[in-house]
């Protein structure tokens, strides 16, 4: 098994082979000409795709983890505390 | 024989005859009957209706099959019988019977063709479900259950009321109503449509619900009633536009409460969220291609989801942990489990070659074409949310990292759960990777839309590759932890939960006082009746003191000092007289 917290240069060779076969997919994109035609639609310019993977996965972590986890998250006998689904 | 037969009624004859039968025929009946449903839905022909009349003048028209009603019904067929396959180990005859009647329930909802059959079936489907949450012996499930059948009477009634304005204003068959006019009964059958939707904020009886219900019963749950509703969007409210937001909003909010869930199943319910504010969003944008996207989008999700739910409940079938901070190492544990669940995983986060990626795809293109940027660009962050909870967090987390070893004892999974899971991963790669098989059915219109270009493709690809990036920068932090997030249920299970409580208490006082005073009323009359003397008396109407005849008995010695002067008088006034 695979323990990626504890081993970070495992971490960080698996971060480097992502990026490294994203630009891989980007480089092909522009080679079979995707980015010669005008975009209609801002994701479709180039880089755009590439770039929001990586900003919108951030702006998700940090609205999930970061900002929602402490306010909302609570004990899990929260409402079991006000005697809800009390076994009888 | 099976030309035009009832897919529908297919299923309740097989949950009959579940119930009835001995264990093993059961076993047998749930594994193979679902497969005749499926005979029958390719014998239906397009354009057949069906009726029959009841109540002297009043005619149901059970069973009218257009390419939406069809392809509805096709796909929940083809979930019911894995689910079949997937359940068939079960002894309960009681889940037996209320899995297949949910399923032919579903059925029936997307083959009624006017509103009184439609309304029969969609409470059908209410009440056949809840046995699956109540079924479970988690005395969570009871309190669960109670909520989701109290939501799905709201949504019931909501319904009810509109379709009697339908009737009463002479409109007797179900159809698009966005045309006009927006009169009460619109608003109330959007309203009741929506809560079986899961919009936000009406979807806490989901994530509430669908983790409580039985293992093999959340299986079914995750397929239909939500399907049944987006279906009933698409036929009765495709093209309004209020959708748009409110499915962009469930979208996003499924993504992010997903991120923070511990919970395997409650994960994949705030999932079900996010994916059917996809088909939401493409049924209120009402294009053609957005309306086909939303409607390959409910049959991807079906499989693919169904398939994540199977994963999930063979392993908390198998260890008895339902928690992702508990689990870890079950890809070398249960090989076929991790292979399904890789196939789901990347079908629901659109990785090519997977079938999410055929119709996902399709419905953000369609808000693309139509103009709408931000919906667009939203629903896409809404997909990275889905790489970033199931395909990278449960993936991880549940299968690849370290072994936590806290299950007591590992079971084996039965075979036939194997075979359900395995069911599911073929339709999901063999949609995903022939997409003509799904597109040629699809109801609104040709479907002028390519999946499989170099530009699609490599996009998923370097979107899903740099989204791996911020999930190993944040690992560490990303394993969840045990807790509870709060969700809109929290509205009525806490505030209005008071509320009632409170003044169930105040009637109950009430009540109490009232019939004291009332006792102590009664009492002080009958004593009053009992001896108007003591009133005459003029006694002090609190001084309580028993009544007692004697009190008032006069003695002897009066009645014989009456009598002597009585007597002495008559004597007195005889001799003067005389």
């Amino acid at each position: 098994m695979i323990d990626l917290i504890v081993d970070k240069k495992k971490r960080y060779k698996v971060m480097l082979a992502s990026f490294v076969i994203a630009a891989m997919c980007l480089a092909l994109s522009f080679a079979c000409g995707v980015y010669n035609e005008p975009a209609h639609e801002i994701l479709e310019k180039p880089f755009a795709i590439f770039a929001f993977g990586f900003i919108g996965c951030w702006i998700l972590i940090i609205m999930a983890k970061i900002i929602m986890t402490p306010l909302l998250q609570r004990d899990e006998e929260y409402y079991q505390k006000g005697d809800d689904d009390q076994d009888v | 024989m099976f030309e035009n037969f009832h897919p529908g009624f297919v299923f309740f004859l097989v949950g009959f005859f579940a119930c009835v039968l001995t264990p093993k025929l059961r076993k047998m009946m749930l594994a193979c009957g679902p497969f005749l449903a499926l005979i029958a839905i390719f014998n239906l022909l397009p354009g057949t209706v069906k009726d029959f009349t009841f109540l002297v003048d009043w005619t149901s028209h059970y069973m009218y099959v257009d390419g939406l009603s069809w392809i509805f019904a096709f796909i929940f067929c083809i979930m019911g019988c894995i689910g079949g396959v997937f359940s068939c180990h079960n002894d309960s005859s009681l889940e037996a019977i209320c899995s297949m009647g949910y399923v032919g329930a579903s059925i029936s909802v997307a083959l009624a063709h006017d509103w009184i059959t439609f309304l029969f079936f969609w409470e059908l489907m209410a009440a056949t479900s809840l046995f699956l949450v109540w079924n479970d012996p988690r005395p969570t499930s009871r309190g669960a259950g109670t909520r989701y059948i109290l939501m799905h009477t709201l949504s019931g009634n909501f319904v009810l009321f509109g379709v009697i304005f339908k009737l009463v204003s002479g409109d007797y068959l179900v159809h698009n109503l966005v045309a006009g006019p927006h009169d009460t009964a619109f608003w109330l059958i959007l309203i009741g449509v929506c809560i079986n939707a899961a919009v936000v904020p009406l979807h806490a009886w989901l994530v509430d619900a669908y983790p409580s219900a039985t293992i093999t019963g959340s299986v079914f749950m995750s397929s239909y009633t939500t399907k049944v509703a987006v279906y009933a969007l698409l036929r009765i409210f495709g093209g309004t536009e209020l959708l748009i937001g409110a499915g962009v909003v469930m979208a996003l909010y499924g993504a992010l409460y997903a991120v923070m869930e511990n919970d395997m199943l409650k994960l994949l319910s705030y999932h079900i969220v996010s994916q059917v504010g996809y088909m939401v969003a493409g049924a209120g944008i009402g294009t053609v291609m957005s309306m086909n996207g939303a409607t390959a989008h409910a049959f991807s999700d079906i499989l693919f989801k169904s398939l994540l739910f199977m994963c999930c409940d063979a392993i908390i079938f198998a260890t008895g942990i339902r928690k992702i901070n508990q689990l870890g190492g079950m890809a070398k544990r249960y090989r076929t489990v991790f292979i399904c669940f890789i196939v789901g995983a990347f079908s629901i986060s659109g990785i090519p070659l997977f079938n999410g990626f055929i119709s996902k795809t399709m419905t953000i293109y369609a808000a693309g074409e139509a103009g709408l940027m931000w919906t667009s660009i939203l629903l896409e962050l809404a997909s990275v949310g889905t790489l970033l909870s199931i395909c990278f967090k449960m993936l991880y987390f549940i299968f690849l990292a370290p072994d936590k070893g806290m299950a007591p004892e590992l079971r084996p999974i039965p075979a036939n759960m194997k075979v359900g899971m395995i069911m599911g991963a073929v339709c999901c790669t063999l949609f995903g990777s022939f997409p003509n098989l799904l597109y040629q059915y699809l109801p609104f219109g040709p479907v002028l839309y390519q999946p499989y270009t170099i530009a699609r493709v490599s996009a998923m690809f370097q979107m899903a590759f740099m989204a791996l990036i911020p999930f190993l920068t944040f690992l560490p932090r990303m394993e969840p932890h045990t807790a509870l997030s709060l969700d809109t249920d929290w509205f009525y299970r806490r505030p209005l939960k008071s509320l009632f409580r409170g003044i169930s208490n105040l009637c109950i006082s009430s009540c109490h006082s009232l019939g004291h005073a009332w006792a102590v009323g009664v009492h002080q009359f009958m004593n009053v009746c009992n001896n108007p003397m003591e009133l005459m008396d003029a006694r002090p109407f609190h001084v309580k003191k028993h009544y007692s005849p004697d009190n008032y008995r006069t003695s002897i010695a009066d009645t014989v000092m009456i009598i002597l002067t009585t007597l002495f008088i008559c004597i007195f006034y005889f001799q003067t007289i005389g």
